[in-house]
């Protein structure tokens, strides 16, 4: 059964006042395809636990960072726990925390699986909204518990506060990728172009012609490896969300590597067979 | 006039890297060269350096010749002069470009350098040798970059010698001024050629490929009204 049969199935339990079944439904919808944003939405309804809900809205906001809706609703979600935490503490001491445990486990699990906490703020930040990365990173730093994790959080609050401060252009991700993907090219051209003598249409050969998409390929790649930004290289090749994890940033730079060197050493070999081959003219008279 | 250094800080990494391994391959290379080269090297420098005749006919090395030039000098002199100004004006571009966009930069304005001087000079059968074309390359983007910069720098006035902070500009177009005249006379062969003066022009025109090497940071700063 498909993810969209599923969830049709279940917001029709759900309508019909079946909610356990609606949820085990709407479950296995975002099992089978973890970007179904409405699934997550009805989840986030349909939880018996705080906790749950919370990350049904996170994941809902993962995949679409502008539902202002989901953004309130998980704003409410976050202020009910922050004060039922608060009155737990004040009534019945330290033990409180462990009887908030998450009933559905399987969902919470999930998430931490496929996402990073940071994924929400990381991907607002790419959207160029500031203000609200600043504001998830705030609520991150008010919800986290251990202090490395504080301390990453409170750099990326610093950093971003700098930005702003110094009134710094958003200039889109996907724009850095472009303009960084000329690079190599441009030098393979110019190396080219001085191994063909300056004239590609009578010198060159065919390898340079092949070679030219490779290295424009392979620098794509490098420069997708390094700039964070949802790509739909991520979900095609390595079948991941959002902006791609660390193992694959450096799969797609050790292949953005060797796409771009292996043309250039086909040039250096060209020009090394060139070399055996050549007569040393004798020295000009005027010298 | 000899600038010194740029007393900025770097604001993205915390080591020239790349910038101090030129400098290293660049003097290492030029210890080999006292080595290997025998005599006049006419040989020696007919297959590792860039002369216009022979690239023009595919002869030679080619791309090949055209790096290993860029490796070469003619003696001690030829390579501080390279290599001061690399320090100087290549930290803050590489800090601004990260290490591999930088060596890329590098290869691309030395490259320019070459094909430029090759155009102007074709019928030269002298090879062309030395870093100049790929240093006057990061002058530029210097410029670009970071028009407001500093550089401190040695200036000899008469028995007095000061070392004061002068605006990247002023020390760019000095250097800049005293090739154009030299450069124009060589290429109506009036000027005697020993110093490959169109190399160093073609180098700086290749500055207007700077921000497309930049790191998304320094892009951003760039259109930001803030220094880079």
């Amino acid at each position: 059964m498909t993810s969209t049969e599923l969830l049709r199935q279940g917001t029709e339990a759900a309508s019909a006042g079946r909610k356990a079944e609606a949820r085990e439904l709407l479950i296995q919808a975002v099992e089978i395809d973890s970007q179904n944003e409405i699934a997550w939405i009805w989840l986030s309804g349909l939880m018996d636990d705080l906790e749950d809900r919370i990350i049904a809205c996170e994941n809902a906001l993962t995949i679409n960072p502008a539902n202002v809706k989901v953004r309130t609703y998980l704003e409410g979600l976050l202020k009910e726990k922050n004060d039922s935490i608060a009155l737990e503490r004040q009534n019945a001491g330290p033990e409180a925390e462990s009887n908030i445990a998450p009933v559905l486990s399987p969902v919470h699990r999930k998430h931490e699986a496929r996402s990073n906490p940071y994924s929400l703020a990381q991907q607002l930040e790419q959207d160029g909204k500031l203000d609200e990365a600043l504001d998830e990173y705030k609520s991150l730093a008010a919800r986290t518990k251990k202090s490395a994790d504080f301390d990453f959080i409170y750099k990326q609050i610093v950093r971003i506060e700098g930005l702003q401060k110094e009134n710094i252009q958003y200039v889109p991700p996907s724009t850095s990728v472009w303009r960084m993907t000329f690079t190599w090219p441009l030098l393979y051209l110019s190396f080219a172009f001085v191994q063909v003598g300056l004239n590609p249409f009578l010198h060159s050969k065919i390898y340079m012609w092949l070679s030219f998409p490779w290295v424009l390929v392979g620098s794509f790649f490098l420069s997708l490896s390094e700039i964070r930004v949802r790509h739909v290289v991520w979900q095609k090749i390595f079948l991941e969300d959002g902006d791609g994890s660390t193992f694959a940033r450096v799969v797609l730079g050790i292949a953005g590597w060797l796409f771009v060197l292996i043309p250039f050493a086909l040039l250096i070999l060209d020009s090394l067979s060139r070399l055996q081959n050549f007569q040393i003219p004798p020295e000009p008279l005027f010298r | 006039m000899l600038p010194l250094n740029d007393t900025e800080p770097n604001r993205y990494s915390f080591f020239p890297i790349m910038t101090v391994l030129l400098i290293v391959v660049n003097t290492v290379m030029f210890g080999l060269e006292i080595f290997v080269v025998q005599g006049d090297g006419w040989d020696f420098f007919m297959k590792y350096a860039l002369t216009p005749t022979l690239v023009l006919n595919v002869q030679g090395a080619g791309m090949l010749a055209d790096v290993t030039s860029m490796f070469l000098h003619a003696d001690p002199f030829h390579l501080f002069g390279n290599m001061l100004p690399l320090w100087v004006f290549g930290r803050r571009v590489e800090d601004a470009c990260g290490p591999w966009r930088f060596l890329a930069f590098y290869f691309l304005a030395g490259t320019s350098a070459n094909i430029f001087f090759t155009l102007v000079l074709s019928h030269s059968a002298i090879p062309g040798i030395g870093a100049s074309g790929a240093i006057f390359g990061l002058m530029g983007a210097y410029l670009v970059l970071y028009p407001g910069g500093r550089i401190r720098t040695l200036v000899f006035l008469p028995f007095v010698p000061v070392w004061p902070r002068i605006r990247a500009i002023w020390i760019v177009l000095y250097f800049l001024g005293i090739q154009i005249v030299p450069a124009i006379r060589i290429l109506s062969g009036k000027g005697e050629y020993t110093t490959n003066h169109w190399a160093h022009l073609g180098g700086f025109f290749t500055a207007v490929f700077i921000l497309l090497f930049l790191r998304p940071e320094a892009y951003a700063r760039y259109f930001s009204d803030t220094p880079v």
